[in-house]
């Protein structure tokens, strides 16, 4: 059971992916003690320095940044923060956007019109606008990024957590407790989420990547995480301004975002395949 | 069906006037453009004066009440910063942002649905696995690089095609590319699922039992139908597209809508902000209400009345 | 595994061909010139806005009284000659031989008209500070205008380089709306056309009765983007670019055609420590900032030389710079032996407030000076509307500490001194009734060495007392075809006729 439940989700092909995700995760965790120097300390003399050079005893292993921080360094620390922007926000968007889902699809009526019609407000504006207006609000930085972007995602969540719920509400089981007068939360948790959580692991999947990429989107725009906090975005996009001088600062993150993503979709890709086959 | 469609116009109307409401009230909590307008030596008197004279100094409330009522009669109001009706401006601005979206989802559909389709047939053609690994690529790059590097490969080192702006039909193509990247994996994927699903159909046994070639099958019947789940997934990914337009656009300076609002939400001129927000949501509810009515002609079990 | 390794590969490709060797642009068209801005212009209405990019515009489609030289010195422009004849007025002769773009002639009754319209507070203009010092404006004959200040006004002439002289009769006729949309002026180039979003496009005037421009169009477009900037003008597409920091000037080096022109501007890169916040309030800590923070160390490193650090809270080009004066200087140990000094109190968390348009290096490199000397900064960037709220808040709630780029496109003291440091003003922090009277007593003074007596007295001022640290005279870089001749100047204006082709 344990085997092919492993072999059904991670066929050999794919285990390279899984093991991209693993090392990420593993320097985003130990950061602190992977690094080799610290990420925010400047050398204003050694500035824009080559992969491999050495200035006053320190290697630049893939070359220093416009400030002459140590880019390996600021690369696995920014692990560190885009993995914690995305995994927070879909955490933050998913257990909210799932709750209200559910409770418009369990108990309908008013409760169910209203959130629902608030979903509809919030998808239909643009997200990226919506955070831009936020963030214009509250301010940069990482936790206001975070609940930022579980403000402006969690409608996903709500949506297909109710249109689940609706279709398990006519289910014998679930009539049955509730005729024998169960509480409604306690229905909820015990037959309503186990049976949508896959569902919802679909969006999760689709989801995560995104959040990576809006981070570096805002950064991009300059309403990211605070300077000097690393994240691959907020790097790769002060490394645009080099590509033809200084090209390491723009290819190194670009290169981790790219492989992250592309990992989270293909993995992604192979789990809806495993949800659809099942239905 | 009418009462359906009654129904989902109230409730289109409802979410409209809430946009409304959340982006005014949003926007007001984010200050207002007197500052920006004024230059650094400005005194405070010439400040409030200037406040005064564009009614920010009244409450919120009143603000909205006289925004609200100018909209329910059609006028949304002038621009703070550019002193024009901002129907103008918008009027101006839209048809860029339609050509890069119908550029980008042409883009993506012409290489997506060939690939999904293909990718269907042959699951384990080399060609199959290549193509959506390269299609899943594209999806996993910020567009604010990927699209700089097409700028660097095709604008400066060769010399193709115009780095930004509007001014010739060829500059179309950078951004449209870029915006494509972002949905076309999407695209392979649902022609994909939807052509398989169609093979596994009885009808699709029973010709190939008779002999017909599978190629023949596929063109006659099986893309027919599954056109369907294909342009309902379109019109949703229509709203992806006009987000990810936000970035693509000030990348290339193409002078769509996306770009505007960036600037405008930045130099806090909220009735450009909020008209356009009120256009999307528009565009956005009237593609749900499409791709839910295409649901529901092709299939006919999911009923009209909201309750799947 | 195979395909990813494929895409990396492709994308590999893609890069290494763009970093390879590039060719010079060709000029695409001779007759235009095509200019990158940051921003679309937000109106054309010279008395309607105050931003740089709608600056950049029609400063071409309109002349001034008077304009400043390719040496930033004030120079005729409509007017020949001035006199004061009184210490409040001014009477200026004005020219007789220039018409507006529609064929009528400029006369006095133009210029009090355009004086009336920028100083009428129902017209409601941004810039009415700027000017609200006049109080009336008469036309003495067809060819004199008085102006009358409601105190002695040293630096009139200077605000004056920035008041466009509108005809009162178009004006009057289509309404601001529609003027905003198609301004008549008299200046070198007249207004074309206006793709909103697209571009702006000026046409020459052949009829100009100064120096006329070289180009027979010129096209104005807006694009956000710096690299976006750089690739528009290494393919060609853009003659000259505005707006580059010197690590992208330095992506010109390497590509022909094209290069980096940098010039020192009246810009002040300056520190801005707020006294009514609790932990600011002790004169140790700022003096602690301030000889924390290595000018010489930010200039040479970042801006590559280029941007000139300064111990008083001007430039060279201003009015009310005093040569040779000294200000605290660069001092870490005296800095750590300070921050010893206060102990705990040098371990509160001290609020950085800056903006994304602001060089984030140099905000940065600012945090790890002080962090250096043991102080606990924290940079809190917001967009600009934002941070214009903080910095011009109420000091008592607002951060501890801002960055700016002080420019009153004036280049006089006044312009920056008085608003900085003036308790009536919102960007002042500084409550201190001997400095305000100073500030007063200058901005009034007529006599120029009285007045640089002043204001050497507040500079003494910020020096001991630390309100402002001023950093540096910030240098902007413009990109440039190298067949383009022209020089940038301090004022950060793009005057079309005083550039030209080579050969």
């Amino acid at each position: 059971m344990a085997a092919s439940f492993i072999s059904r989700m991670a066929p050999p092909r794919l285990r390279i992916f899984y093991a991209i995700l693993a090392i990420f995760v593993v320097v985003a965790l130990f950061a602190p003690w992977i690094a080799p120097e610290n990420p925010n300390s400047q050398n204003l003399l050694g500035r824009l320095k080559p992969p491999g050079s050495d200035v006053r005893g320190i290697t630049y292993w893939i070359g220093s940044d416009e400030l002459g921080r140590d880019l390996l360094s600021r690369v696995i620390y920014g692990a560190r923060v885009s993995l914690m922007v995305a995994v927070l926000s879909v955490v933050g968007s998913g257990l909210v956007g799932t709750s209200l889902g559910m409770i418009a699809g369990y108990y309908r009526g008013v409760t169910g019109t209203v959130i629902m019609r608030l979903v509809d407000i919030v998808l239909s504006v643009p997200a990226i606008l919506l955070a831009i207006i936020t963030v214009a609000i509250m301010g940069p930085g990482l936790v206001n990024v975070v609940i930022v972007l579980a403000f402006t995602r969690w409608p996903r969540y709500a949506r297909v957590a109710y249109g689940q719920t609706l279709g398990l509400m006519s289910l014998p089981y679930v009539r049955l407790s509730q005729t024998m007068g169960a509480a409604g939360p306690w229905v909820i948790r015990r037959h309503i989420l186990p049976n949508i959580i896959g569902p919802i692991m679909v969006v999760v999947t689709l989801e995560i990547g995104l959040m990576v990429l809006f981070e570096a989107g805002l950064s991009f725009l300059g309403l990211g995480v605070q300077p000097p906090t690393p994240s691959w975005g907020a790097i790769l996009s002060s490394g645009r301004n080099y590509m033809t001088t200084a090209w390491w600062i723009a290819i190194f993150p670009g290169l981790c975002l790219f492989t992250l993503i592309l990992s989270v979709n293909v993995l992604g890709d192979h789990v809806r395949d495993m949800v659809e086959k099942r239905r | 069906m009418g009462a359906f469609l009654a129904k989902r116009l109230a409730q289109a109307v409802i979410s409209v006037l809430g946009v409304t409401a959340l982006i005014f009230f949003l926007q007001r909590l984010t200050g207002d453009p007197v500052l920006l307008m004024v230059p650094e030596t400005a005194t405070q008197e010439s400040i409030d004066a200037l406040r005064t004279k564009l009614g920010f100094d009244r409450s919120v409330w009143v603000q909205f009440l006289e925004y609200m009522s100018g909209v329910l009669r059609l006028d949304f109001g002038q621009s703070i910063v550019q002193n024009v009706p901002v129907l103008d401006i918008i009027q101006s601005r839209l048809p860029y942002t339609l050509r890069l979206a119908a550029g980008a989802l042409v883009l993506a559909l012409g290489v997506g649905l060939p690939l999904g389709v293909f990718m269907a047939v042959k699951r384990n053609h080399i060609l199959s696995k290549l193509g959506m690994g390269l299609v899943l690529a594209g999806q996993s790059l910020p567009t604010f690089w990927s699209g700089l590097l097409l700028i660097l490969l095709f604008a400066v080192t060769l010399g193709w095609l115009p780095a930004s702006g509007a001014r010739e039909p060829s500059s179309l193509l950078l951004p449209a590319l870029t915006l494509s990247l972002l949905t076309m994996a999407t695209f392979a994927r649902v022609a994909r699922t939807a052509v398989l699903d169609e093979l596994s159909k009885l009808y699709v046994r029973a010709a190939r039992a008779k002999g017909l070639p599978l190629g023949r099958v596929v063109t006659r019947h099986v893309l027919r139908n599954s056109a369907i789940p294909v342009i309902s997934i379109a019109a949703l990914e229509i709203a992806n597209l006009l987000s990810g337009a936000v970035i693509v656009e000030t990348v290339f300076a193409w002078p769509g809508l996306g770009l505007l609002t960036v600037q405008s939400i930045a130099a806090r001129d909220f009735p450009i902000v909020q008209a356009v927000v009120l256009l999307g949501a528009m565009v956005s509810i009237a593609l749900n209400l499409a791709a839910d009515l295409l649901y529901s002609q092709v299939d006919p079990r999911i009923r009209l009345d909201g309750a799947r | 595994m195979k395909t990813t390794r494929r895409s990396l590969l492709a994308l590999a490709l893609a890069a290494g061909t763009a970093f390879g060797t590039m060719s010079a642009p060709a000029l695409a068209d001779a007759q235009n010139l095509a200019i990158d801005l940051v921003n679309e212009p937000s109106s054309l209405d010279p008395h309607m806005q105050w931003n740089p990019d709608s600056y950049y515009v029609y400063r071409n489609i309109f002349d001034n009284l008077v304009t400043r030289d390719n040496n930033g010195e004030i120079a005729p422009q409509i007017a020949t000659e001035w006199e004061r004849p009184a210490d409040t007025e001014m009477v200026f002769t004005i020219r007789d031989d220039v018409t507006f773009h529609d064929g009528s002639p400029l006369t006095a009754e133009d210029v009090v008209y355009s004086v009336k319209r920028i100083t009428n507070p129902d017209f409601g203009s941004p810039q009415i500070s700027q000017f609200s010092v006049i109080t009336n404006a008469e036309a003495l004959d067809d060819t004199h205008v008085k102006l009358t200040t409601s105190s002695p006004y040293p630096a009139l002439l200077a605000q004056l380089a920035k008041l466009s002289i509108v005809p009162a009769a178009v004006v009057e006729e289509m309404g601001g709306e529609a003027f905003n949309l198609a301004p008549v002026g008299s200046g070198p180039y007249s207004f074309g056309s206006w793709t909103r979003g697209v571009e702006v496009t000026l046409n020459r005037n052949d009829d100009y009765w100064g120096d006329k421009g070289p180009f027979e169009t010129a096209t104005f477009r807006a694009v956000p983007d710096a690299s976006t900037r750089i690739a528009d003008l290494q393919s060609g597409a853009a003659d000259l670019v505005v707006s580059l920091d010197p690590d992208l000037a330095a992506q010109l080096a390497g590509s022909g055609g094209v290069e980096a022109r940098p010039v020192l501007t009246e810009r002040v890169g300056y520190l801005k420590l707020n006294p009514q916040r609790p932990s600011m309030s002790d004169l140790k800590m700022r003096q602690a900032i301030a000889y924390a923070i290595d000018r010489d160390l930010i200039v040479e490193g970042l801006s590559g030389g280029f941007d000139k650090p300064v111990q008083q809270m001007l430039t060279p080009a201003h009015v009310g710079w005093v040569e040779g004066f000294e200000g605290t200087g660069y001092n870490p140990e005296k800095a750590k032996a300070l921050v010893k000094e206060l102990g705990d109190a040098a371990k509160v968390e001290l609020q950085f407030a800056t903006a994304p348009v602001f060089d984030q290096r140099v905000v940065q490199a600012l945090q790890q000076m002080l962090t250096e000397v043991g102080l606990n900064v924290r940079i809190e960037m917001t967009d600009m509307a934002t941070y214009l709220g903080k910095a011009r808040g109420e000091p008592s709630e607002g951060p501890e500490m801002s960055f700016g780029r002080w420019s009153c496109a004036c280049q006089d003291a006044d312009g920056v001194l008085y608003p900085l440091l003036h308790s009536g003003s919102s960007w002042s922090a500084v409550r201190d009734p001997e400095i305000d009277a100073g500030l007063e007593a200058a901005r009034v003074e007529l006599d120029p060495e009285a007045r640089l007596a002043e204001y050497g007295k507040v500079h003494e001022y910020v020096a001991t007392e630390i309100p402002l640290v001023p950093l540096y005279q910030a240098s902007v870089f413009y990109g440039v075809n190298e067949s383009l001749v022209w020089a940038p100047t301090s004022n950060e204006s793009l005057f079309l006729n005083r550039m030209e082709w080579s050969e």
